[in-house]
């Protein structure tokens, strides 16, 4: 279905979908649209009602309110054999007694035309890199190639729709980057909407074209992975997502907080709080090579430095702030001075442009 | 609660698939309604006949007051409640030291030993009686052994009985005692803990809630059990006898009825126990658990050896004296080998026809209760919602459990006894008697199958439906083929059960279909005591034949089906 045909364009829309399980409630009010060939990744803790979103999606579970449309047909209450999508799971849900090549024909039909499926299968095979394996038992496969099979047989009816219910989480973490990469040149190739469902923010952010956060049942912010990370909306996105310093300031005028006995200068809005934490990603704080009386510069002493590959991990303890720490990140080679000796004095600038403010007075 | 049935009832407009979930239903309530038929009104029909008089009047509690004042079933009862206690004392740390002997040694042929520890399960209760006869009746071969003592009477029936239970104690134990964590013993050793303290301290604690359970077990079995009193007995009478003499002997089914419900109180006691100590348990054996492996040791081996020779070979004499003396001529005077005793042309109680009934209700047992027990399983466990049903059903599964056989026969004769019942014809049937040993057997062929359907993974269902594939499919295609080695115990397990079984169906058998257990008691009270062990021979043969049968049948479609068990 090309958009253009009726003008829409969102292949997957669920409108106030509640789910509560006894008092307790997973799912409050979710709104959220995915849009034709979109790969859109559901983040968040366990328990923030990401698996039971998707489980309402599959029809594997009903809600309490709200409605579910795929392709503009409501799916609400059909049951997951009338929905039209494919599906992996975290344990793949292989059927061990059956060969790989049996696995991935299990939906196909009509079921005695053998010699077509089998040339599905092996162009099946062949696009999830496993050539050659018909032959074998789920027992026989290493993890990453069951999963392989399972995103196979998700994939061999063709389904409009891809869901993904932490699909990596059992894997090594070298076996989990390829596969990654794989799944999401996979989708794009194939152009099938796909939601996948995770709690490792690292791989929702590199694999997704749009990222859902949810806690506590409710959506905290959709957007691409870029905007998630720079521009979180609310306090529980920018502590889930990424490192980052809490600095506890005060209102002391427009766009200015008062941290310690510094004055600091924001870009963004304030929140109309009395007491606020300041938000700052480690990479995004500069040590700067010498001292210049500018705004938003504080002097901070070296108190730790750790080495982490591509990027040095710098402890600092900024003067004026007692008790405060912060860290940075820097690339050793573009560090525009000596080398960095703990108990140094550096002046470090906290950027006005990236600097975020949200209200509270703990970090939660 | 019915609103969760109704969301999964398609709406209108939607074809085709639409009807699965209208047959998952279906199939759910017609489950129900099985067991409500074999089990459920049979067991109210009792409730209601105790507060009945002789004429289907109301009369509250009268009937219990009569039994509490009649002194020969007072007398009765506490035999039955000694006889339970004595039992129970005696069987369990002899099934224990045997479970310890087979499993926390390296003594060779363990394999046989357990087999020879269980090989009681194949035969009627009445077997050991019988051996018991040979062995120190009146013309018994140990007779002088007594010194002039009788064994007919209270040890008798103890001896009898620890035959009888001995496999079910057995069986019990050694599952707590396999779970076993290394890890703890080598924390003990590492502590400087010796044999005797971390026997004390780790053993003993791990399998305390195994021998309550099985303790629970074996006092229910023994108070229920109605084949070992009838044959050795004597005049010392016990419930389960006596609830069969008010209802078959004298047609007094009210009094019936209030001995059925007492004797349903031990059983319904341990299930509320049992329930309380698996809430507990849960936490015994974590996932990270080492399996034990006992170290080598030259003297526990001994020990063990000792201890497994000595308990097997009284379990065996037990066993065999009854099949040798059916193949002699007249014990103990004339021991040469005869078949004349298999003629069963002389004797009453049906002869090769009630052979023939048996093995063919123990088949139809085995085979229909199999695929009951697995489709009620399966929608149990796998499919969704229906969440009302699907706890009734389950209810209904673990119910059997507390009902001892001789109830469950009771309710029979009441309920479709029952003259306006119009079921009532059915009454006497073969097919009745099916029925009546699925229900009788239910809980544990239900437990043994819905344990190897939760090993399956969660998913499955899930997957199919998400391909369109109909539950139907799956169950045949996947769950069916995986369950293959649960499915073969569980028929094994009715079909024997079936087989040796003799506490509900002597309620509810006619003469003219007489069973091979049943006739058994009948030639051994008309004094036909070489018949009678002739036919439990019969049965034992039986039962260990299709045991057997069914392991080869299992290794069979082992090599050729389940090479996807082997990895790599």
């Amino acid at each position: 279905m090309k958009p253009a045909e009726n003008g829409l364009s969102d292949h997957l829309t669920m409108r106030g979908l509640s789910r509560r399980f006894g008092s307790f409630t997973a799912l409050d009010a979710v709104s959220l649209s995915i849009r034709k060939g979109e790969f859109v990744c559901l983040l968040g803790p366990s328990g923030c009602g990401k698996t039971t979103l998707l489980r309402l999606i599959a029809g594997l579970d009903l809600p309490d309110a709200g409605s579910i449309a795929l392709q503009a047909r409501d799916i609400t209450r059909a049951a997951p054999a009338q929905r039209d999508y494919g599906i992996v799971f975290q344990s793949y849900a292989l059927f061990p007694n059956l060969s790989v090549a049996d696995n991935i024909a299990y939906g196909l039909k009509p079921r005695h035309e053998r010699q077509r499926h089998r040339l599905r299968v092996r162009e099946l095979l062949d696009m999830v890199g496993l050539p050659g394996a018909e032959d074998k038992y789920p027992a026989q496969l290493s993890g990453g190639q069951q999963q392989r099979v399972a995103l196979a047989r998700a994939l061999a009816t063709s389904p409009g729709l891809l869901l993904l219910d932490e699909p990596l989480s059992a894997l090594d973490a070298r076996v989990r980057d390829r596969l990654r990469e794989e799944l999401k040149g996979l989708q794009q190739r194939l152009g099938v909407t796909t939601l996948m469902v995770t709690h490792d923010q690292e791989e929702a952010l590199a694999i997704a074209d749009r990222v859902v956060v949810m806690n506590a049942g409710r959506i905290e912010q959709i957007g691409t992975p870029a905007e998630i990370y720079r521009q979180p909306c609310s306090r529980f996105v920018a502590e889930f997502v990424g490192e980052a310093n809490w600095l506890p300031a005060t209102t002391s005028g427009v766009q200015e907080v008062r941290v310690g006995n510094h004055q600091l200068r924001l870009d963004a809005a304030l929140p109309p709080a009395p007491a606020l934490q300041l938000f700052l990603r480690p990479e995004d704080v500069i040590i700067k090579p010498r001292w210049e009386n500018a705004p938003n510069t504080v002097l901070a002493r070296v108190d730790n430095i750790s080495f982490g590959g591509a990027l040095t991990r710098i402890r600092l303890l900024p003067e004026g702030m007692p008790g405060q720490v912060l860290y940075a990140e820097v690339c050793p080679g573009m560090l525009d001075r000596q080398p960095l000796v703990p108990g140094e004095i550096v002046p470090v600038e906290l950027p006005a442009a990236r600097l975020l403010a949200f209200a509270g007075d703990l970090p939660c | 609660m019915l609103s969760a049935v109704l969301r999964w009832l398609p709406r209108g407009g939607q074809t085709g698939i639409a009807g699965e979930a209208r047959i998952a239903i279906l199939l759910l309530w017609a489950l129900v309604a099985v067991l409500l038929l074999g089990l459920g009104l049979p067991l109210l029909f009792i409730f209601a006949k105790a507060v009945q008089d002789g004429d289907g009047g109301f009369v509250g509690l009268v009937n219990f007051a009569q039994v509490l004042q009649s002194p020969g079933l007072l007398r009765a009862s506490s035999n039955s409640l000694q006889l339970g206690l004595t039992v129970t004392a005696l069987v369990l740390p002899l099934a224990f030291a045997f479970a310890w002997a087979l499993l926390r040694s390296r003594l060779w042929g363990r394999g046989l030993w357990r087999q020879i520890g269980l090989s009681p399960l194949l035969a009627p209760s009445l077997m050991p009686a019988i051996s018991l006869v040979y062995l120190f009746g009146n013309q018994g071969l140990l007779k002088d052994w007594l010194h002039g003592g009788n064994i007919y009477g209270f040890w008798g029936v103890v001896l009898g009985e620890l035959f009888y239970t001995f496999p079910h104690a057995l069986l019990i134990i050694m599952t707590a005692l396999s779970a076993a964590d290394a890890r703890l013993y080598e924390a003990g050793r590492v502590l400087g803990a010796g044999p005797l303290r971390q026997f004390l301290t780790i053993t003993l604690p791990g399998v305390r809630y195994g021998l309550v359970s099985a303790g629970l077990v074996v006092f229910t079995l023994v108070l229920t059990d109605f084949g070992v009193p009838k044959v050795v007995g004597g005049d010392f009478n016990v419930l389960a006898v006596e609830a069969f003499k008010q209802v078959i002997g004298q047609q007094n089914f009210p009094r019936g009825a209030v001995v059925g419900l007492l004797l349903l109180l031990p059983a319904i006691l341990s299930c509320l126990v049992e329930r309380r100590m698996a809430r507990r348990q849960q936490a015994a054996l974590t996932a990270r658990a080492q399996p034990f492996a006992p170290a080598p040791s030259w003297l526990r081996d001994a020990g063990a050896l000792l201890l497994l020779l000595a308990i097997g070979l009284l379990l065996l004499a037990l066993l065999g004296v009854g099949v040798a003396a059916s193949f002699i001529k007249y014990w103990p005077y004339n021991l040469d080998f005869t078949l004349a005793h298999y003629q069963f042309d002389t004797v009453d109680g049906g002869g090769w026809s009630a052979y023939g009934n048996s093995l063919q209700l123990a088949t139809a047992t085995a085979l229909l209760g199999s695929l009951l027990v697995f489709v009620g399983a399966y929608v149990c466990e796998k499919l969704p919602g229906m969440a009302l049903g699907r706890s009734l059903l389950r209810f209904l599964a673990m119910l059997p459990m507390a009902v001892p056989g001789l109830v469950l026969g009771l309710g029979y004769v009441f309920f479709f006894n029952h003259p306006a019942n119009p079921l009532h014809g059915w009454y006497g049937s073969l097919d009745l008697m099916v029925l009546c040993c699925i229900a009788h057997f239910y809980t544990t062929a239900h437990l043994t199958a819905a344990t190897a359907l939760k090993q399956l993974d969660g998913e499955f269902e899930a997957v199919a439906a998400s391909l369109k594939v109909p539950f139907w499919v799956t169950w045949w295609r996947v769950s069916l083929p995986v369950c293959l080695p649960a499915l073969v115990d569980v028929a094994r397990f009715l079909f024997v059960s079936a087989m040796t079984t003799l506490s509900a169906l002597i309620f509810i058998m006619t003469p003219e279909h007489s069973l091979a257990a049943v006739s058994i008691i009948t030639m051994d009270d008309a004094g036909d005591t070489a018949a009678a062990a002739a036919m439990a021979t019969l049965v034992v043969l039986s039962s260990a034949g299709l045991s057997l049968l069914l392991s080869l049948l299992e290794r069979l479609l082992g090599r050729r089906n389940q090479r996807w068990r082997k990895p790599g």
